[in-house]
């Protein structure tokens, strides 16, 4: 009798199991090259600022898409990475992979010894969470419904620790990792339902990475502290990384006061790609002396997709004659010699940077007021009133920018001048951050002006499909409904050969240059910044890929010299003896 | 009756005063059961101490006050609760003239705005105010370079003048004066007193004369009534009221009146004080203080009777009052 | 208009106070100055003679460059026009404002970059800001919007103020008791950070901007206004003005007004004063009129911001401090000649 039952069991055990294929070949890599310093101390609290305070804690629904969520992302682990410098695949919340034959399934062996924040282990039923989750309509989050629904198509459990995550299309190995690579969501800790945007919406989700957050002061700072038994800190990538113990993030609503709290050293780092700061404010005793330093450091990284953002919807920029009027009637290079100081280029296309997958050959529009004239009299827009405002049915051209950042105040007002020449009147709208970005995802602007932060690949799905336009709280800021866009996108989106895709990819580009309703504005080659000198970083301070010299969460890779600090903060306010210190690191310069 | 410019029927006036937030209101009854007439031509005396109601019954008669109940007749017209049109057609009929100079002109108007107001509330034509002003400004024997003059430019006398003037702009059948020379010095109270005379031989008006002073009512009214805490106790002809009072309130009134006569007994005062007019009184108001009151007279209230000759008296001992008068 | 002969003392004693009178006829002077500003700080020419017609481009339409034989239609840039004449000597004549700069422009020089320290070469008598654009222009313009806008509000609430609190003090009761109370409500609302809040939201424009100041100011008057009503309804010239059969109205604008308003012209310049100062903290913290509108406020946001370049601040702080001394030093006068001390007649 005892047999029968125990064979019961294993048979029923086989039948509910799915079965891993044989002959998998599974890989991992301990031998990429690290990039943290050796001479990494831990200790110490790191200080920092944001603009403006998050309006959610959550990472999906409404809202959700604010730079802080950048800092939240940051804690939370993927399956693989990629090297910062070299591009490998590096193993993180996985131990090893293998590949499935359909070049579309990934085999993962999980680390055992994964643990979420709350010291809950991490295994394969947060993998197959993840896809409740973001298929779940209670997160409202349409564009995650869709992605997890459409691009990944399946995740399969194996046992407690070994999962498969299947895509939609087959690609190249390391776009797999890329585009299916799933991260664990605790399923111990979200209850879906109706209420899940508002009960979410000031929840700590637990995490798997270094930093947690240990305090919200309501609109004015948020706290992360590194976990103590961090479970991953003795692993090969992450050692010498993540040192700080503690993380403030402080709201501070004008970047010239954030400066000013710099200065005091109560900020450590400040980051300064606005030439004003670079040029104008980063001088003085404070840096003579060296106690602040500063460095350049070139990357070769995807470029942030910034520009105007013209809403299709809107009667007047339905006209494609009007859009590219508005583009051939901006004066870029008017400001980037003059407010920019040469310090910026002028960006060319939506995805920048992004290696063989940008279009070599594209090209902005320029400056041509006499074809901006042309275009807006074909548009019907041929009288001009008393002020030299064209003028169509009565109505005068007015166009109205809505932007939330008022250092970008003085760029605007140089363009509206020249614009004018041209017959179009800009009306410049600066809002707070947080309501600037709440008009925008209510698609209730004209122009908006934004920059989207990168991804591994060119994705044009959530800015130009149909899917997307006309409804709230997706990123397709331009209402663009185009039927050749939409195929073009799909066939990006399903093509496996990577030389296709290249060339799909640079025929949307060129494609979005012509339908005009995003015009590029600058990039940046480089990051940069000034450091309190008791801020230390490694001897190659940045990375090929990374934006930012002093990102904590990001790379990790600065360290505080607590006894520098202290003998700092006391010297700072004599006279020390000139030794400036301005570094320039070329390593990834794009030639 | 009929050519009878003012009858004034039972009327009655009370103010509610509050005591608070927890105790029940008093009532101050200020004009009680009054009766008058006003002929055309004629010169109607009211006489009696302050706070008797007086002000508040020529305010009443006005329609400055809204009368409780009783009936105010015009020319015929019953004008107790006339509105817009019908009031409009009273203001313009009966005029008031108030007793301080000081207060009752506009600081900030010239005399020409003053005089010129009210024509313009009651719609005429430019042309004719500017004619109008000047032909009363010679009536009351101003100037014409007053117009342009502020009031604080003019002495008291003056400026009662103005207050005649402004008045009269309208062209009133009835001119009710609220003690309109009591605020002047005594030099200047006759000169005022016989201009109003002469208005109204002149304009044939009807003037209700208002005061406390029983010297100044006689030379100017043809009719005196005494009126004690809201009610009138007594009322004749003039001559008549100084010659043969027959209330003992007119009476001790008449003895008051100061005599410049060597060797002439001086008058010891009334015992007590005028009460409050917020008491209520069973029986007649003045009994508290009259020599020759009676338990009936502390109990019962009494009437307005004609006794001869149309004079009227409200005693229960009038007759007894008549007889004991030793004229002065 | 006869002039009553107070109100004509206390002119006179208005004059003769020497700092107050003159500080008026300058900030008369000022604001004279400032509607006319595009006579003498403009780019666009006051007179071009050009192939013997005669063109006066500084009010109306604009002229574009084909007027003048250039080869573009946009507005013609004069001051290129006059360096054109003066070379070319074809009998063309042309005469520029004193300062050939309009507060929108940006004009860079080539090879620096903004802001331009002040030159008598340039023109730029006071600098430029971070832009570019001219700080003199930028200061005149924005006197005369800050003055247009602070009468404007002064306006409204002025009229909201003293007919409210004049019916206020006139009907008494009940009507007196519920606005009393609503008045308080309103007066509690820190207004300021509600103007802050909704500018966040909604770029506000002169207009929405005056009128949701004056929301939340208008209630300063009523209290004086009500007390004064209040006193004034009881004199005698009042009932005599009924009895006269006098409307509400009539009364009220006629009689009660012109006894008590008079002395709310001491109030008056510290009203402006008040109306410029609120309209330069909203401008300078960000909430008020949008870019590129010149605004004091805006430009000691920028002084602030780049210290090292002191002609920014030290012209918007000069001024500032100019105007609200004047004001001052007006309403210190305008008082003194209301004093009663000295108008009472003993009779």
């Amino acid at each position: 009798m005892r047999y029968i039952g125990l064979l019961l069991l294993v048979i029923s055990s086989l039948v509910n199991a799915a079965a891993l294929p044989k002959n998998l070949k599974w890989e991992s890599n301990n031998s990429a090259p690290l990039w943290a310093s050796p001479a990494a101390e831990k200790g110490g609290t790191f200080t920092d600022f944001i603009l403006s305070f998050p309006p959610t804690l959550r990472v999906v629904g409404p809202d959700s898409n604010s730079s802080f969520r950048g800092f939240i992302n940051a804690n939370q682990l993927s399956l693989t990475s990629f090297h910062p410098n070299t591009l490998e695949i590096l193993p993180e919340l996985a131990t090893e992979w293998a590949y499935g034959k359909d070049n579309k399934t990934v085999y993962y062996h999980l680390d055992k010894n994964a643990r979420w924040s709350d010291g809950v282990p991490v295994t394969a039923d947060d993998y197959l969470f993840t896809m409740t989750f973001m298929r779940s309509k209670f997160i409202n989050a349409p564009w995650y419904n869709n992605y997890y629904t459409e691009q990944i198509v399946n995740v399969t459990k194996y046992d407690d620790y070994t999962i498969s995550v299947t895509g939609a299309v087959a690609r190249p190995k390391e776009e797999l990792h890329y585009y299916y690579g799933l991260q664990p969501t605790p399923k111990h800790f979200h209850t879906l339902d109706d209420n899940w945007v508002k009960n979410y919406n000031w929840k700590i989700e637990p995490n798997t990475g270094p930093y947690q957050i240990t305090d919200v002061k309501n609109g004015k700072e948020i706290i992360f502290e590194r976990k103590e038994n961090w479970w991953a800190k003795d692993n090969r990538y992450f050692k010498n990384r993540f040192n700080v113990d503690r993380v403030v993030i402080k709201v501070i609503r004008d970047m010239n006061i954030a400066y000013k709290y710099f200065e005091k050293g109560e900020i450590d780092t400040f980051n300064m790609l606005q030439p004003d700061l670079w040029h104008d404010k980063a001088k003085g005793r404070l840096y003579d002396s060296g106690y602040i330093e500063k460095f350049v450091f070139y990357n070769d990284a995807p470029r942030s997709s910034s520009g105007f953002f013209l809403n299709m919807n809107d009667p007047t920029l339905a006209d494609q004659n009007v859009r590219s009027a508005l583009a051939y009637a901006l004066n870029f290079d008017k400001v980037t010699q003059t407010v920019l100081r040469n310090d910026y280029e002028r960006l060319e296309q939506f995805h920048s940077g992004y290696g063989e997958y940008s279009n070599p050959d594209i090209k902005p529009k320029p400056f041509d007021l006499n074809l901006a004239n042309q275009l807006l009299d074909t548009a019907g827009w041929t009288t001009r009133n008393g002020e030299g405002i064209r003028e169509k049915n009565g109505k005068p051209l007015t166009l109205t920018i809505t932007y939330g950042n008022k250092e970008h105040t003085d760029r605007l007002v140089v363009l509206r001048q020249d614009a004018r020449k041209a017959g179009i009147d800009i009306e410049l709208q600066l809002l707070d951050p947080s309501a600037q970005y709440k008009t925008i995802m209510q698609k209730q602007h004209q122009i908006a002006m934004l920059g989207w932060s990168t991804g591994f690949r060119p994705d044009y799905w959530q800015h130009f499909h149909s899917a997307n336009a006309h409804k709230p709280q997706t990123n397709n800021v331009t209402n663009t409904d185009d039927k050749e866009m939409d195929k073009m996108i799909s066939d990006y989106d399903t093509e496996t050969s990577r030389e296709k895709r290249i060339a799909l990819a640079h025929q949307l580009e060129q494609k979005i240059m012509v339908m005009g309703a995003f015009i590029p504005s600058w990039k940046t080659t480089y990051t940069r910044g000034a450091h309190w000198r008791w801020i230390h970083l490694p001897d190659v301070p940045g990375t090929k890929t990374g934006d930012s010299l002093y990102s904590v969460f990001g790379d990790g890779l600065l360290w505080i010299d607590k006894k520098d600090k202290i003998d700092t903060m006391a010297a700072r306010k004599n006279q020390g003896s000139k030794n400036p210190v301005t570094k320039v690191f070329e390593q990834y310069k794009v030639k | 009756m009929t050519d009878l410019l003012l009858d004034i029927q039972n009327l009655h006036k009370s103010f509610k005063i509050s005591n608070g937030l927890f105790k029940k209101s008093s009532t101050l009854r200020a004009v009680i059961d009054v009766s008058l007439s006003l002929k055309q031509g004629e010169t109607l005396g009211i006489v009696g101490e302050s706070g008797c109601g007086k002000s508040t019954l020529a305010k009443t008669i006005c329609r400055l006050y809204e009368a409780d109940s009783g009936r105010i007749i015009f020319n015929g017209q019953d004008i107790s609760r006339s509105q817009n049109k019908a009031m409009s057609h009273l203001r313009k009929n009966i005029q008031y003239v108030f007793q301080d100079p000081n207060e009752s002109l506009n600081p900030r108007h010239s005399i020409h705005s003053i005089l010129a107001e009210p024509l313009i509330i009651h719609g005429e034509k430019k042309s004719g105010i500017d004619t109008r002003i000047h032909s009363i400004l010679d009536k009351v024997g101003l100037p014409k370079s007053a117009l342009t003059k502020f009031p604080h430019e003019f002495s008291g006398g003056q400026k009662q003048r103005i207050g005649i003037a402004r008045a009269l702009m309208l062209n009133p059948k009835v001119l009710i004066c609220d003690e309109p020379v009591s605020a002047l010095d005594v030099s200047v109270q006759s000169q005022i007193i016989n201009l109003l005379l002469e208005l109204q031989r002149d304009l044939g008006l009807g003037i209700v004369f208002i005061a406390h002073d029983l010297a100044v009512v006689k030379h100017v009214s043809d009719r005196v009534a005494v009126m004690y805490l809201g009610k009138i106790v007594e009322q004749a002809a003039a001559s008549e009221i100084y010659q043969t009072p027959q209330h003992p309130y007119t009476q001790h009134l008449i003895r008051s009146i100061p005599r410049p006569v060597i060797g002439s007994p001086s008058y010891s005062p009334l015992p007590g004080e005028v009460p409050s007019p917020l008491e209520i009184h069973q029986g007649c108001a003045f009994a508290e203080r009259c020599h020759m009151a009676t338990r009936e007279c502390h109990q019962t209230v009494p009437a307005l009777l004609t006794s001869d000759n149309d004079h009227k008296v409200a005693c229960h001992h009038r007759l007894i009052a008549k007889q004991q008068w030793i004229p002065l | 208009m006869i002039i009553n002969p107070e109100t004509r003392k206390r002119w006179q004693r208005f004059k003769s106070l020497r700092r107050g009178y003159f500080s008026l006829l300058l900030m008369g002077a000022m604001i004279f100055a400032s509607l006319f500003a595009e006579l003498w700080i403009n780019n666009r020419a006051l007179l071009v003679v050009h192939q013997g017609h005669i063109y006066l481009p500084t009010y109306g339409d604009f002229l574009p460059g084909t007027t003048f034989g250039e080869n573009y239609d946009w507005e013609t840039n004069y001051r290129a026009l006059a360096e054109k004449i003066k070379i070319e000597k074809n009998g063309d004549f042309i005469l520029m404002p004193l300062i050939p700069y309009n507060p929108f422009e940006n004009d860079f020089i080539e090879g620096e970059y903004p802001p331009y320290a002040p030159s008598a070469h340039n023109k730029h008598y006071l600098g430029t800001d971070t832009s570019g654009r001219d700080i003199l222009a930028r200061l005149v313009y924005g006197f005369r919007i800050a003055i247009l806008f602070s009468l404007f509000l002064l306006a409204i609430s002025y009229t909201a103020g003293i007919s409210i609190g004049a019916l206020m003090g006139y009907f008494g009761g009940k009507f007196d008791l519920i606005t009393q109370r609503i008045i308080e409500i309103l007066s509690n609302i820190p207004g300021l950070y509600v103007i802050m809040i909704i500018a966040s939201i909604v770029t506000p424009s002169f207009w929405s901007l005056a009128l949701l100041l004056a929301a939340f100011s208008w209630m300063g008057l009523t209290w004086y206004m009500r007390t004064e009503t209040y006193r004034e309804v009881n004199r005698e010239y009042v009932t005599a003005a009924h009895s006269l059969g006098a409307s509400h109205l009539r009364i009220i604008t006629h009689h009660i007004l012109p006894n008590t308003i008079a002395i709310l012209i001491t109030f008056f310049p510290f009203s402006v004063a008040a109306g410029i100062t609120a309209l330069t903290s909203l401008d300078y913290l960000g909430f008020g009129l949008p870019a590129p509108t010149p605004s004091w406020g805006e430009l000691l946001q920028q002084g602030t911001d780049n210290l090292e370049y002191q002609w920014i601040t030290a012209s918007a702080v000069t001024a500032l401090s100019l105007v609200l001394i004047l004001v001052n030093f007006i309403g210190e006068a305008v008082r003194e000649a209301f004093d009663p001390k000295t108008h009472t007649f003993y009779e």
